[in-house]
């Protein structure tokens, strides 16, 4: 190969040199070819060698002619003397004529020397770069394009090994080369796209990918219809007439001769209409009895490859290595190597995971880029790398640039990694840059200079879609490229404090599906207002979320004028947000309640409740408008949690017009997380009875004030017969008076004065609130949980389908408080 | 009404509206028109069609989920309707039959909740488990096996 061949061969200028001394020599221009090497390399010490003979021939006169004119003077004559005064001379003008020639012919050779070690190193290149291709050609999935000539016979070759993969390989690649032939008239061309949509329906339909092959079947018979019997059956290829492949072949033949009757209309030839029926005999005749065999039992292990991954969609990158490890075929699904977490939890310190871990790390990506034939795109790395120790991970993840769109690498040194790595990601979405090492942040988040970020930069290589972030370190300038951003979690507060993120939170609203900010302390403390943002009040039109689903923000709790409507689940803080007044009216504004009422889709809501019982109101009246709520959680920092205000919202709220109206109608999980113990928990269940008491009665469909009537009664006849049971039995009463009693009915049980157990008989209900789960016995200390628990539990256990204890309330708080903990 | 003839040559009758939960009988009808001559369907037995149309049935008012919604609603193996989840609970064999039905018959929500169910039986097992489960038979030699163990120490839970 010329060693100049292409513009951006970096060997090529340096062999310009040396073809310049070529052109300048005529007698060497032989050799221009360099290629000839050693030609040339020995016409050069040839030369060398001729005028190195010259040289010494000319010294060697000259030598004898200064000999001869000091020994001589006397022997020779004048005419002697002269000659050999000429002929020394001559000899030294040749050799100084002949010195630089020499010189320069062995510079030549020197330079010509250079460029064959070039072009050595340019072979040896060129012969890795051919071991490669070798090599992934060698590769069952990324198999070389066969040519055209040799492309049926290896489909054949292939549908005979019954490998159905590759055959739908090959056949695809046969397809795009050839779907130009019709449009060419092309009538080779036309055949071999039929062999190809023939075989590639077949191949589906043996992988029980119809739909697939539907759609091949169409484009096939609309082929055979426009083209006819010149194209038809002349490619050797028909299917094997097997028991098995009966019903697939009749599902194609079908589909095949439904799909002709869109063919003919477009058809040019009246040839191609020809013998094709009617659509009714067609249907007579595609509705003959096809039998599939059931023989065999039906198993996991034959579903096809898009089976696999579409369950695989629906795991965990953990589960998805388990399920790829559970036998041969799967293990060589590329697609389920696509994927890596690593975790190192052990013995993570300031100093950061181990040399060796690091090795270890740097093993899995690379197991993970050859079973993922080289299209890794997501990398979760669980821990802490120091700076120091992640350029061997970073220069392992570069040769995975191409494919990378999900990168968490737990360091510190975000710019790093933005120079090594991200910066030559073209596809990459997702940046996490959270680490396990809280001690080291502690230290860090005092050390402002020690914090890199990858967004120093003003414009990304990039479109970042997704960030993942800790709450306690801010990450440099994310505002100016939140345009697009889907997902934010756990940004800083000081970042959503900064002067311009007004203007970046109006770029990411139309994109935004989740923004979840990381509870830790600060999460209960935190405030934050308009003058944070340089504005006094948020711009006069909506902010308008469209897409957001998932809401814990910190400035969703101070901007007033927000709309959610697909918002899912939301996590507010009431306490924080703003004490304001709303500036038209008198009252106090409850800015959680806004959220509340702009978010009509809630299905998921955890609440911090304000103290004030007015707040509080305004808040419950919010909920209980919610139509789709499923899951409610009350949490307040003190003893100021009551259902009163909740009763007295729905009282507000119910309407006599429609009795069965009820808040929260889908309510199926009620958590009361209860930071205190105290009096003030009894009152919470025995208004939490009193709430779904009024809820039963509705459902039976009284309106709301006969329903709290109706409710009133059954607790008094509840009561009466817990007092009941506390009274020693007396002699029983006579047969008709008892009779007389019980058909008074368990509803005015309260107004009579029952005298034994025998004779009380406590209302029954029917369950209105599927789930309920309240704080574990051990958050207290002294155990009143328990005892307003059991004054209760006959009813609720009623009311209720479960009752659940939290399993274990400090971790229950923990978790929803800190993301970062959860995560890790 | 649109007739249906299964594999076993059993013939059901549905609604229109029903059939065309299908994807693939909704591009079919609209290729050959109105039709009384039934459907063949060679590829599903008849007990498996009838829990189909019972899926079909239930959900044949549904609206089509839009993008955002459909990729979102992939990626929670739990979210699974309690209906939903209460007609999926019949025998493995069945569950099979019924994925492999709808990815013939082109229902992407009924293969959605096929798909997540079965990934819900895998999360959290190791793959020895998974093939206890499925009845597959380990084909790993013992030195394979370790290899696997100690290259994948690194991706598990702990």
């Amino acid at each position: 190969m010329p060693a100049s061949d292409g513009e951006d061969d970096s060997y090529s200028t340096e062999l310009d040199p040396a073809y310049q001394l070529f052109n300048e020599d005529p007698e060497l221009l032989c050799f221009c070819d360099l290629e000839d090497y050693d030609d040339v390399e020995a016409a050069l010490e040839s030369r060398a060698e001729i005028l190195e003979e010259d040289i010494e021939e000319y010294e060697a006169e000259a030598e004898k002619v200064r000999w001869d004119l000091r020994h001589r003077m006397g022997l020779y004559d004048q005419q002697y003397l002269q000659n050999l005064s000429q002929n020394s001379s001559r000899a030294r003008q040749a050799v100084e004529l002949l010195r630089p020639r020499i010189t320069q012919l062995v510079s030549q050779l020197d330079i010509f020397r250079k460029a064959h070690l070039l072009r050595d190193k340019m072979a040896e290149d060129q012969a890795a770069e051919e071991r490669r291709m070798d090599e992934i050609a060698s590769l069952p999935e990324l198999a070389s394009t066969p040519q055209e000539a040799s492309a049926t016979s290896d489909l054949q070759a292939a549908w005979e090994r019954k490998d159905y993969e590759l055959v739908v390989q090959l056949a695809s690649t046969l397809i795009e080369d050839t779907s130009g032939a019709p449009g060419r008239d092309d009538l080779d061309g036309v055949r071999q796209l039929c062999s190809g949509l023939r075989l590639r329906h077949k191949a589906y339909g043996a992988m029980r990918l119809y739909t697939l092959g539907y759609g091949d079947a169409t484009r096939l018979a609309e082929l055979l219809s426009t083209f006819g019997a010149e194209v038809q059956a002349e490619d050797g290829l028909e299917m094997e007439s097997t028991a098995a492949n009966q019903s697939e072949s009749a599902t194609r033949r079908r589909s095949a001769r439904i799909s002709q009757s869109r063919g003919q209309k477009r058809s040019a030839t009246p040839k191609a209409n020809a013998g094709h029926p009617s659509k009714r005999s067609k249907i007579a005749q595609a509705g003959q009895p096809k039998h599939t065999s059931k023989s065999e039992r039906i198993s996991i292990i034959h579903f096809p490859v898009e089976l696999i991954l579409m369950i695989a969609n629906h795991l965990s990158i953990t589960d998805r290595l388990h399920l790829a490890n559970t036998c041969h075929d799967w293990r060589r699904i590329p697609q389920l190597w696509q994927s890596l977490k690593f975790k190192r939890i052990k013995g993570i310190g300031r100093e950061g995971w181990h040399r060796d871990t690091v090795q270890i790390c740097v093993a899995a990506i690379e197991i993970c880029q050859r079973r993922s034939r080289g299209a890794l795109t997501c990398v979760r790395l669980k821990g802490f790398v120091t700076p120091s120790n992640v350029g061997p991970i970073l220069d392992v993840l570069g040769l995975s640039s191409a494919s990378l769109q999900h990168v968490a690498i737990p360091t510190l040194d975000q710019k790093l990694c933005f120079d090594r790595l991200y910066y030559r990601c073209p596809n990459l979405t997702d940046i996490d840059v959270r680490f396990a090492c809280t001690a080291e942040a502690t230290v860090v988040s005092q050390e402002a200079h020690r914090i890199t970020s990858p967004f120093e930069s003003d414009t990304l290589p990039f479109q970042l879609r997704s960030f993942y972030s800790r709450s306690d370190l801010p990450y440099g300038p994310l505002t100016s490229h939140m345009k697009g951003l889907r997902v934010v979690r756990s940004m800083a507060y000081k970042r959503q404090k900064k002067l311009s993120f007004v203007e970046g939170l109006l770029r990411a609203a139309p994109t935004l599906v989740e923004w979840w900010d990381d509870i830790g302390s600060d999460w209960y403390h935190s405030t934050v207002n308009l003058g944070d943002y340089g504005i006094e009040r948020t711009p006069s039109s909506p902010l308008v979320f469209p897409k957001l689903r998932r809401l814990n923000a910190l400035w969703s709790e101070i901007f007033l004028d927000c709309e959610f409507p697909a918002l899912r689940e939301a996590r507010i803080n009431s306490v924080r947000g703003p004490s304001t007044l709303e500036p038209s009216t008198s009252e106090t504004f409850s800015r959680a309640a806004a959220i509340i009422a702009a978010s009509p889709l809630l299905k998921k809501l955890e609440i911090l409740l304000p103290a004030g019982v007015a707040a509080q109101k305004q808040i419950y009246v919010a909920i209980g408008k919610l139509r789709h709520l499923e899951d409610l959680t009350l949490t307040s920092t003190d003893n100021s949690l009551s259902l009163r205000t909740l009763l007295s919202a729905e009282e507000q709220l119910a309407t006599p017009k429609s009795p069965s109206q009820e808040i929260m109608p889908s309510l199926h999980t009620l958590r009361l997380v209860l930071k205190t113990s105290g009096r003030g928990n009894e009152a919470v269940v025995s208004d939490l009875v009193e709430m779904l008491l009024i809820r039963y009665y509705r459902r039976e469909g009284h309106p709301y004030q006969e329903a709290k009537e109706k409710m009133r009664q059954a607790r008094q006849a509840h009561r009466t017969y817990q007092l009941s049971l506390t009274k020693p039995p007396k002699p029983p009463k006579p047969p008709a008076k008892k009779t007389a009693k019980k058909k008074k009915g368990a509803s005015d049980a309260a107004e009579d004065a029952l005298e034994t157990k025998e004779d009380v008989k406590p209302p029954t209900f029917a369950p209105v609130l599927p789930q309920l789960v309240l704080p574990s016995e051990k958050v207290y200390d002294r155990g009143e949980m328990r005892s307003w628990w059991k004054t209760s539990e006959s009813l609720l256990s009623q009311l209720v389908f479960q009752v659940v204890e939290a399993e274990n309330p400090r971790e229950y708080n923990e978790s929803t408080r800190s993301g970062s903990r959860a995560y890790y | 009404m649109v007739s249906l003839t299964t594999s076993d040559n059993e013939q059901f009758t549905v609604d229109r509206d029903v059939a065309e939960r299908s994807v693939l009988i909704k591009q079919m009808l609209e290729d050959i028109g109105d039709t009384e001559q039934p459907i063949p369907l060679p590829n599903v037995s008849s007990n498996v069609l009838k829990k189909v149309l019972e899926y079909c049935s239930h959900h044949r008012s549904d609206p089509p989920a839009p993008a955002d919604d459909a990729e979102e609603s992939r990626r929670r193996t739990t979210d699974i309707s309690d209906w939903d989840a209460k007609f999926i609970q019949v025998d493995q064999e069945m569950l099979f039959e019924i994925i492999l039905a709808a990815n013939y018959l082109d229902i992407k929500p009924l293969l959605d909740v096929g798909c997540k169910t079965v990934a819900n039986m895998i999360k959290g097992k190791t793959p020895e488990e998974i093939r206890k489960l499925f009845n597959i038979q380990n084909d790993f030699s013992p030195e394979e096996e370790a290899q696997i163990r100690k290259e994948n120490e690194w991706a598990e839970d702990r």
